[in-house]
C-alpha cells in the first residue's frame, strides 16, 4: 500500500495548516496590522481554506495521475514553470521552518545551539522522511496529531485567565489598510497548502474526503483564529515583540512564574509540530522532483537541495529579523502570485467533464 | 530383495553408525525377517512386544508376512510400504522401524518413534495469574496436539514441510482455512520453501528468513510459548509456525500492539486490562526516554526543573567525578552486564548475582561517590519498567542507550529528533504487508476495541481488520 488514505491526507492537511501558524505568525501580523491583526488572520485563513478545498478537489478528481502529468497534458512545457515555482516555495518554506525551529530553541530551551549541528541533524531526520513512501509521512502525522492537538489546546488554556479580551479594541480604527497590509505581509505563512497539489495521484480518496477535509479545515480555521485572539488578548501591544508567541507565555507574564518550568512542554509540542511539518514539506519537495524530473536516484537531487538549505541557512545564520523582513517583502509577493496561479490551475483541473467517471 | 545387500547399503549410507540396529527375527515357520531401526529414538519395548514377539510366534509357512505384518501384527502408529532406499533412510531418522525379508518386494515402514518429551509445564517467560498454564514443549507432535485440543474444527489446517539439509526439521504451518487470507498463507509458504539452510535448531532460525529486511531493531515475527495465545492469534487470522525441537510457536503477521496485549488481559476485567495496557505503554516510553531526559534536563535545561527537585539533585550529584551523561551511561552499562550475566549464570548463582549487583554494587558505588543516587534510581526505574514489555526488552535497552546519547549530546533537541525518527521508523515497518503500528497508524477505528482499550469479548463481533482475513465475522 503506497497510497495515502483519506484520514492520513486530512492529518497532513492539518499539519500543513498549522505549520508556523501558532509560532511566529501572530506576532508577524500584529507588527503590521496592530489591533486589526485578528481580521487579517481571519481573511488569510479563509483564503487558505479555499486553497485547501480546491487542492482536495483536484486530488479527488485525479487519483491516479500526478500533478506534473496533468499539467504537462494541459499546459505543456509550462508545467515545469509551475513545478519550479512550487519547488522554490517549498525550499523557502523549509528554510523558514528551520529558522523558526532554531530561533525557537534559542528562545526557549537553549542558551546556545551550534547552527551547524542543528541544521545537519534536522536535515537528517527530514531526509529520512523524504526517502520514504507517502504512507510513512501520513502515518507519522496520524500518530503525532493527537499529542500535538491536545498539547496546543492545553498551552492555550493555561494562559486564558490572564487574557484581556477588550484591550485590542476598537477594530478597523484606521480603515481597511492595516488589515490588508497584515494579510499581504503574512501571506508567505499562509501559502503552504498550495503544495498539497503535489499529493495529486498519491491519495486514495473515499467518498467523504472533500466533505471531511472541508469540515476539518474549517475547525482548524476557527482554532487558529481563536488561538490568535487569545494571544492578542494576552500580550496586547507587546505582541509585536513576542516572536515565538506560544512558548513565551511564561517569559512575558510575571503572574505565571510557575509555568516557566513547564515551558519545555509547550516547546516540545511546538518543536515536534514544526519538525513534522518540515518533514511533510521535505517529502513534498521530493515528490515534486520525482514526479517532474523522473530522477532514477533521489540521492543527488535531494542532497543538492539539502546543500542549498544548508548554505542559505548558514549564510543567513537563521536570523529572525532577516527572515521577517524577507517574509514581508519578496516572499509575500511571490506567495500571492503562486496562490493565484495554483487556484486558477485548481479551478481548471477540477472542472468535471461529462465523460469523467472519477470518484465524487 | 537381497537382505545382505540392503544391509550393506544401509550400513554404508549411515557410515557404519553404531546406533543403527539390525535384528534378524526367526519365525516359528523358520522364515527370517529383518528389522532395522535407530537405537534410542524408537520405543524398543513397543517393538519387542508388538512386532518382534508376534513375529516369533508366527508359524504359518504359506502366509504373506507383509500382509500379516500390515494387517494383523502392527496395530499402532502409521504403517506404510516403500521400495525406495532413500525414503527408508529418512524414515529411519524419523524414528520408524523398517521391516523386510528375502521374499518381500517392498519395505514395511512402521512408526515407533519415542522422543524424550517434557511435560507441557507453564513457560517461565509467560506466567499468568489466572488462565491456562500449559506451555509448548520441544516435541512438535505434542504442540500440534495442544493446538488441536483448543481448535476442534475441521477448518484447522496443518501443513507439513521439512527444512534443513542436515537436520531435516519438521515444520508445521497451522491456520484456519476459513479465516486466514490465502494470499498470506501462500506468501508464508513460499518464504518457508525458499529457505536453504543446513539446519534449523530452533524456530528462531526461521525468523531471519521470514523477515524482509535483515537489520531490524524491532522484531517482525511474533512468538509465543503458550498454546492459548497461539490459538487466539490463529482465530484472528494469523498463521502459526511450529518447528520440531522448539517450544516457541511463531506467528505472522506481527504488530507492535501484540506486545502491549497480554494473555492476562483476557482473563481479567476489561477495565483492569485497559489500565494495564496504558500502564505498559507508559512504562515502555519511560523506560526508553527517562535516562535521556534526565541527562538532557540536567545538562542543558536546568531552568525547567522545579527548584526543590533541582536542589535535591544538585546536592546528590555534588562531588561525583563523572558528568551526568557518563554517570548514567556507566550505570546503564553495569545494568546491562548484570542482566546478561544473570541470564547465563546457573539459576542459584544468578539469584545471588542479582542481589550482589543490585544491593552491593549499587550501594557501594553510591557510597564510594562514583555515582549519584538519582542516576542509580533513574536506571533502576527504567530497568524495572522495561520488563512490562518482556518481548521488547532488547529493543528497549538499545533505544534507551540511543536516547541517552542523544540527550547527552543534544539535549531535548536530540530527544525530539530521536522521537520523530523512531516514530517514522516504526511506521515504515510492516510484517507480511501489515503496518507495524496498526491499528493506530493507519488508524482503524473498528480495531480499537482490542487496541489500547479492551472492550468485552461480546462486543468484539468482528475479527481485527489490521490482520488480513477472509472471514470478518467472529460472532
Amino acid at each position: 500500500m503506497t497510497e495515502l488514505t483519506s484520514k492520513q491526507y486530512i492529518c497532513i492537511v492539518v499539519f500543513i495548516f498549522f505549520t508556523s501558524k501558532l509560532v511566529t505568525m501572530p506576532s508577524l501580523v500584529f507588527s503590521t496590522a496592530n489591533n486589526d491583526a485578528i481580521i487579517s488572520v481571519l481573511i488569510n485563513t479563509l483564503i487558505e481554506l479555499i486553497t485547501i478545498s480546491l487542492c482536495t478537489l483536484v486530488i479527488i478528481r485525479n487519483p491516479k495521475t500526478t500533478l506534473f502529468d496533468i499539467l504537462k497534458r494541459k499546459i505543456g512545457i509550462l508545467a515545469y514553470l509551475v513545478i519550479g515555482l512550487l519547488i522554490i516555495f517549498l525550499l523557502a518554506r523549509i528554510l523558514y521552518c528551520f529558522q523558526e525551529l532554531y530561533s525557537f530553541f534559542l528562545e526557549t530551551l537553549y542558551d546556545d545551539l551550534n547552527p551547524y549541528i542543528f541544521i545537519f541533524s534536522a536535515l537528517c531526520v527530514c531526509l529520512f522522511f523524504a526517502f520514504k513512501k507517502a504512507t510513512v509521512i501520513g502515518r507519522t502525522c496520524e500518530i503525532l496529531l493527537w499529542f500535538i492537538l491536545i498539547g496546543t489546546v492545553l498551552s492555550l488554556l493555561s494562559n486564558l485567565e490572564y487574557a484581556s479580551f477588550t484591550q485590542n479594541m476598537p477594530y478597523l480604527e484606521n480603515g481597511l489598510s492595516p488589515t490588508l497590509s497584515g494579510c499581504k505581509d503574512a501571506m508567505f505563512l499562509f501559502g503552504t497548502p498550495t503544495c498539497l497539489l503535489l499529493l495529486t495521484g498519491k491519495v486514495k480518496p473515499n467518498h467523504h474526503l472533500f466533505k471531511n477535509t472541508l469540515v476539518v479545515t474549517s475547525i482548524c480555521v476557527v482554532f487558529c483564529v481563536v488561538a490568535c485572539f487569545i494571544f492578542y488578548a494576552t500580550f496586547g501591544n507587546s505582541m509585536q515583540y513576542v516572536l515565538f508567541s506560544l512558548s513565551e507565555y511564561s517569559q512575558y507574564d510575571p503572574y505565571i512564574l510557575e509555568l516557566q518550568r513547564l515551558i519545555w512542554m509547550s516547546a516540545v509540542i511546538d518543536i515536534s509540530k514544526l519538525f513534522c511539518s518540515t518533514c511533510c514539506l521535505m517529502y513534498l519537495l521530493k515528490a515534486a522532483l520525482v514526479d517532474s524530473f523522473r530522477f532514477k536516484s533521489l540521492v543527488l537531487p535531494l542532497l543538492t537541495m539539502s546543500a542549498v538549505i544548508i548554505i542559505v541557512g548558514i549564510l543567513t545564520r537563521f536570523d529572525t529579523i532577516f527572515w521577517f523582513d524577507l517574509t514581508k517583502s519578496y516572499l509575500s509577493y511571490f506567495t500571492i502570485a503562486l496562490i493565484l496561479i495554483c487556484q486558477i490551475i485548481c479551478l481548471v483541473l477540477s472542472i468535471r467533464r461529462k465523460d469523467d467517471k472519477t470518484i465524487n | 530383495m537381497h537382505v545382505e545387500d540392503i544391509k550393506q547399503k544401509l550400513k554404508q549410507s549411515f557410515d557404519n553408525a553404531t546406533d543403527l540396529v539390525f535384528k534378524k527375527v526367526t519365525t516359528k515357520s523358520k522364515q527370517i525377517v529383518v528389522l532395522v531401526w535407530i537405537e534410542n529414538i524408537v520405543d524398543q519395548q513397543l517393538l519387542a512386544q508388538n512386532i518382534i514377539a508376534p513375529l516369533q510366534k508366527l508359524d504359518s509357512k504359506d502366509c504373506d508376512i507383509k500382509e500379516v505384518l500390515q494387517n494383523e501384527i502392527i496395530s499402532f502408529g502409521k504403517v506404510s510400504t516403500s521400495n525406495s532406499l532413500e525414503e527408508i533412510e529418512s524414515k529411519l531418522l524419523e524414528g520408524f522401524c523398517i521391516i523386510f525379508n528375502e521374499n518381500m518386494e517392498q519395505f514395511i515402514v512402521a512408526e515407533c518413534a519415542k522422543w524424550i518429551v517434557r511435560l507441557p509445564n507453564e513457560p517461565p517467560t509467560s506466567a499468568v495469574l489466572e488462565g491456562p498454564r500449559e506451555g509448548f514443549v520441544e516435541d512438535i507432535i505434542s504442540n500440534t496436539t495442544l493446538l488441536r485440543r483448543r481448535l476442534k474444527t475441521k477448518h484447522l489446517k496443518i501443513e507439513d514441510m521439512t527444512i534443513g539439509n542436515e537436520t531435516n526439521s519438521s515444520v508445521k504451518l497451522i491456520y484456519l482455512n476459513n479465516v486466514a487470507d490465502p494470499k498470506l498463507v501462500q506468501n508464508v509458504k513460499e518464504q518457508l520453501n525458499n529457505i536453504v539452510i543446513d539446519g534449523v535448531v530452533d524456530s528462531h532460525y526461521l525468523v531471519e528468513f521470514l523477515t524482509n529486511k535483515q537489520q531490524q531493531i524491532f522484531k517482525q515475527i511474533g512468538s509465543t510459548e503458550k498454546p492459548d495465545i497461539a490459538t487466539a492469534k490463529i482465530l484472528e487470522g494469523r498463521i502459526a509456525i511450529l518447528c520440531d525441537g522448539s517450544p516457541i510457536a511463531l506467528t505472522v503477521p506481527y504488530i507492535l500492539l501484540e506486545d502491549l496485549q497480554s494473555s492476562n488481559d483476557y482473563y481479567t476485567t476489561t477495565t483492569r486490562a485497559t489500565i494495564m495496557r496504558y500502564l505498559r505503554l507508559f512504562a515502555g516510553i519511560i523506560a526508553i526516554l527517562l535516562p535521556g531526559l534526565y541527562i538532557a534536563l540536567l545538562s542543558y535545561h536546568l531552568k525547567t526543573i522545579p527548584i526543590k527537585l533541582l536542589i535535591t539533585i544538585t546536592n546528590s550529584i555534588q562531588g561525583i567525578p563523572l558528568p551526568p551523561f557518563l554517570e548514567v551511561l556507566f550505570i546503564i552499562f553495569l545494568f546491562e552486564i548484570l542482566y546478561e550475566a544473570s541470564l547465563r549464570m546457573p539459576r542459584y548463582v544468578g539469584l545471588a548475582l542479582s542481589v550482589v549487583g543490585a544491593l552491593i554494587l549499587g550501594d557501594t558505588a553510591v557510597k564510594a561517590g562514583l555515582v549519584s543516587p538519582p542516576a542509580v534510581l533513574i536506571v533502576a526505574i527504567t530497568g524495572v519498567m522495561s520488563y512490562t514489555l518482556p518481548e521488547q526488552i532488547s529493543q528497549i535497552s538499545f533505544l534507551r542507550i540511543v536516547f541517552t546519547f542523544l540527550g547527552g549530546l543534544l539535549g531535548l533537541y536530540g530527544i525530539i529528533i530521536g522521537g520523530i525518527f523512531l516514530i517514522g521508523y516504526l511506521v515504515s515497518l510492516d510484517s507480511f504487508g501489515v503496518p507495524y503500528l496498526a491499528p493506530f497508524a493507519p488508524y482503524i477505528s473498528s480495531d480499537q476495541k482490542d487496541g489500547l482499550t479492551r472492550s468485552s469479548l461480546a462486543k468484539m463481533k468482528n475479527r481485527p481488520s489490521s490482520i488480513p482475513n477472509i472471514n470478518k465475522k467472529r460472532q
